[in-house]
């Protein structure tokens, strides 16, 4: 995920790519037009140091004032995870709260650090070493920060979310960890991997958001990061849960909203901003920077678009303008209504005449039984075989019956993970379902906000 | 040891199906390729009772399966279809000059008859032409506008209530991948539609669209099919090249990807607040065209003005250029 590198030679002030090879040596700062120019952030952008801390921090506040959606002293989570963003959001966030800072912000963050230790496989002790580095990089900052370990999804309890600066050791629920290193060993892809530790990341966020009274998340990724997000969701099935898992505001669970307030920043400007700061960040190794290159379809991805930006450096920003323009289906019939398990994403299972969900059904059973997935009464066999493979449908959602995992439909995305995992997963079921009832109740509560006194 | 056939019918499989990961014997999978098709066509209510269908015919593996497999099911489930090839010359020595002799033979084996129609004869150009004008740029930008304008004119021609091509899941998912790419709304949203229609024109519609290539190829393969396999020459700098080569390292890596890709494009739903653009009609060939000039025209009028830009790029552009040349 580090690129830093590649944005290295971008200091050497040559614009790269462009049909300009016009070299920027001895160019002046865009912006302010006397300072010499230091980046290049964008196609003959340059700024000068002054200048692209200013512009980074403009970003961040319009991004977040034009949504509306923060009131002054709310309680907000930022959620941090070591990387070069999200030492940058702490930084913006930290600079906007002091008091010569005019239009100070007038929310109050609190910092929350999720540590993926378990699921990576990371010994404790390399885990201690994060968390005393993760102490180091926060201290200054002068927010209260928590710390919370992904085991806790398992069966979360409120003391588990800790202070950070009162901790020195870890406390480790060796039960809770070997449960979730069971469930990722259980995974076969790197591909599913990722994806799980996402959604149950995200999970965590939210139940850490309720348990401080928080009614926000905001995290740190770029509008390069989504960029890329948004490719490898549409490879990884989940076209539907887009608006939610690259828009600006995520709306699954209604009463904690996750923001994403860095979307209209680049990656390359948040690697600038952290070596013009001299910020710290930590570095803890994904699923896929320990394998090799393309060892996932996310990866794979990435690899893709970022080649592909060299070439075309409207790349990034295009595919993140697509985005924007994508709504939540209107036309599924579970429009609102009903939420996969899992990821708390609205349903797109529901089988019409035409899917490629339907036609996928279709393929297994006919060729899983043969001629057998067919009544024998001509023309007709097909509405029998799609009921059959709506039948199917009802019971590949409900996998594993016997061990009674999963009643609750999930998204088809979901199915793919499920359809990796042997039987690990149910492990999560309890922990799950009750996050999912607490959604659900959430919204019900909005339904009839209206009509209830108090 | 052999591998039985997974629909249990006690025969050795043969393959092993990319959508499924099914062991299959030949004939166990001749079935459920046909069935699928079949079922395509019939939830989708594809076709009506006595109509006349074109096949899109280029000669390669898509097209040529997708003939035998139309008059197969035709025959076996009585659709009452009559069926006509509609084939393109875009002049490229080479390439369609054999390929057209792929057609020639599909015709006389599947006896449905054959149209072809030329670039030459409709636009007074042929692509051997216009490259050698053009240069290796924006090759595939010509000839993929002035095709489908192409198949929508011998459409009208021969009449027909229907024309089908033989897009396929992959082509499918591809073009997802790269309307994400260029950040085409518009397209993005109406690309997974199996039938494409609006009034005034033929509806087209795509009976593979759910089914893998490489089925496709095993099938033509098993069947013997005699089909034309070679890239177009003038492919190979096409911005389409970078999404399929994506496309096939992704498939390599979870096979399941492409109909995933399909799915997520089915689902995709554009803001109501984002401004679509309207289809209206060209002013110059009447045919369906979001602009006042069609792509094909503005191309054409680049071409014969010798300024091959004209129809390259934005169209605000191509209107001062027109500005400037009115004055002139």
């Amino acid at each position: 995920m580090c690129s830093v590198s590649d944005d290295l030679d971008c200091l050497s002030l040559t614009s790269s790519g462009s049909g300009t090879d016009k070299s920027l040596f001895h160019a002046t700062c865009k912006k302010c037009r006397s300072e010499p120019a230091k980046v290049v952030v964008q196609l003959k952008e340059a700024f000068c140091k002054n200048c692209l801390l200013l512009y980074v921090n403009h970003r961040f506040r319009a991004c977040l004032g034009k949504s509306k959606l923060i009131k002054p002293k709310e309680k907000i989570l930022v959620a941090v995870s070591g990387s070069l963003a999200s030492a940058t959001l702490v930084d913006l966030i930290h600079c906007g709260l002091q008091d010569t800072t005019p239009k100070r912000l007038m929310f109050s963050p609190i910092i929350v650090f999720i540590d993926d230790g378990a699921a990576l496989g990371l010994s404790n002790e390399q885990r201690l070493k994060i968390f005393q580095e993760m102490r180091i990089m926060l201290k200054n900052c002068g927010l209260s920060t928590f710390y919370v370990p992904l085991e806790s999804v398992i069966n979360f309890e409120h003391n588990d979310l800790k202070e950070i600066q009162s901790e020195t050791t870890l406390s480790i629920n060796e039960c809770s960890v070997s449960k979730v290193r069971k469930i990722f060993e259980d995974l076969k892809s790197v591909t599913s991997k990722e994806d799980l530790l996402i959604k149950l990341r995200n999970n965590l966020l939210i139940q850490s958001a309720l348990t401080l009274n928080c009614s926000k998340i905001l995290t740190a990724e770029t509008g390069t990061d989504l960029a890329v997000k948004l490719m490898s969701n549409i490879v990884i099935g989940r076209g539907a849960h887009l608006p939610l898992d690259v828009g600006f505001c995520d709306t699954r669970c209604t009463s904690v909203l996750l923001l994403r307030p860095l979307q209209d920043v680049s990656k390359k400007a948040v690697a600038f901003y952290v070596l013009m700061k001299g910020l710290k960040t930590v570095f803890i190794p994904a699923f896929s920077s320990i394998e090799r290159k393309n060892c996932s379809l996310q990866k794979l991805t990435e690899n893709f678009l970022v080649g592909l930006h060299c070439e075309f450096p409207s790349t990034m920003s295009t595919i993140f303008r697509t985005g924007e323009k994508l709504s939540l289906n209107p036309l599924s019939p579970n429009f609102g209504t009903s939420s996969c398990e899992l990821c708390q994403g609205p349903l797109d299972i529901y089988a019409t005449e035409s899917s490629a969900y339907l036609a996928t059904q279709i393929s297994s059973a006919v060729s899983k039984y043969g001629k057998a997935a067919i009544n024998s009464d001509g023309i007709h066999v097909m509405n029998h075989s799609s009921e059959r493979a709506k039948n199917r449908i009802l019971s590949s959602s409900c996998k594993n019956e016997a061990n009674g995992t999963f009643f609750n439909p999930v998204c088809y995305g979901c199915q793919l993970i499920l359809a990796e995992s042997n039987n690990q997963i149910h492990l999560l079921q309890n922990s799950l379902r009750k996050h999912h009832n607490q959604i659900l109740r959430d919204k019900m509560k909005e339904e009839i906000a209206d009509f209830l006194i108090e | 040891m052999p591998v039985l056939c997974s629909a249990n019918c006690g025969s050795n499989a043969v393959l092993k199906r990319p959508k499924t990961g099914d062991a299959l014997c030949k004939e166990c999978f001749f079935w459920a390729f046909e069935t699928e098709v079949h079922n395509t066509i019939i939830s989708n209510k594809l076709f009506q009772r006595n109509s006349l269908v074109a096949i899109a015919a280029s000669g390669g593996k898509d097209s040529t399966v997708l003939a035998y497999v139309l008059k197969l099911l035709n025959e076996k489930y009585d659709y009452g279809l009559r069926f006509v090839l509609l084939s393109i010359d875009e002049g490229i020595t080479g390439y369609r000059d054999d390929s057209l002799e792929t057609v020639k033979k599909n015709q006389e084996d599947y006896e449905m008859p054959l149209k072809i129609l030329s670039y030459e004869e409709l636009y007074g150009w042929t692509m051997d032409q216009i490259v050698a004008q053009i240069g290796r740029k924006n090759n595939c930008t010509f000839c993929g506008v002035f095709r489908r304008q192409a198949l929508d004119r011998g459409a009208a021609l021969l009449r027909v209530d229907c024309l089908v091509t033989g897009h396929n899941a992959d082509d499918i998912a591809e073009t997802v991948l790269m309307n994400i790419l260029r950040g085409d709304i518009a397209r993005l949203q109406r690309c997974t539609a199996i039938t494409t229609t609006s009034e005034g024109t033929i509806p087209r519609c795509k009976p593979l669209k759910y089914t893998y290539e490489r089925e496709i190829v095993m099938y033509a393969y098993f069947k013997k099919l005699v089909y034309f396999s070679t890239e177009c020459t003038f492919a190979p700098n096409a911005y389409r090249g970078y999404a399929r080569v994506f496309l096939k390292d992704l498939e390599r890596m979870r096979p399941t990807a492409i109909i995933d890709i399909l799915h997520s494009g089915e689902q995709l739903s554009v803001k109501d607040s984002v401004k679509m653009p309207e289809r209206g009609k060209c002013t110059r060939c009447g045919f369906v065209s979001s602009q006042e000039i069609c792509k094909a025209c503005s191309l054409l009028e680049g071409l014969n003005r010798g300024l091959p830009k004209l129809g390259i790029g934005k169209k605000s552009h191509a209107d001062r250029i027109r500005k400037a040349l009115a004055e002139f």
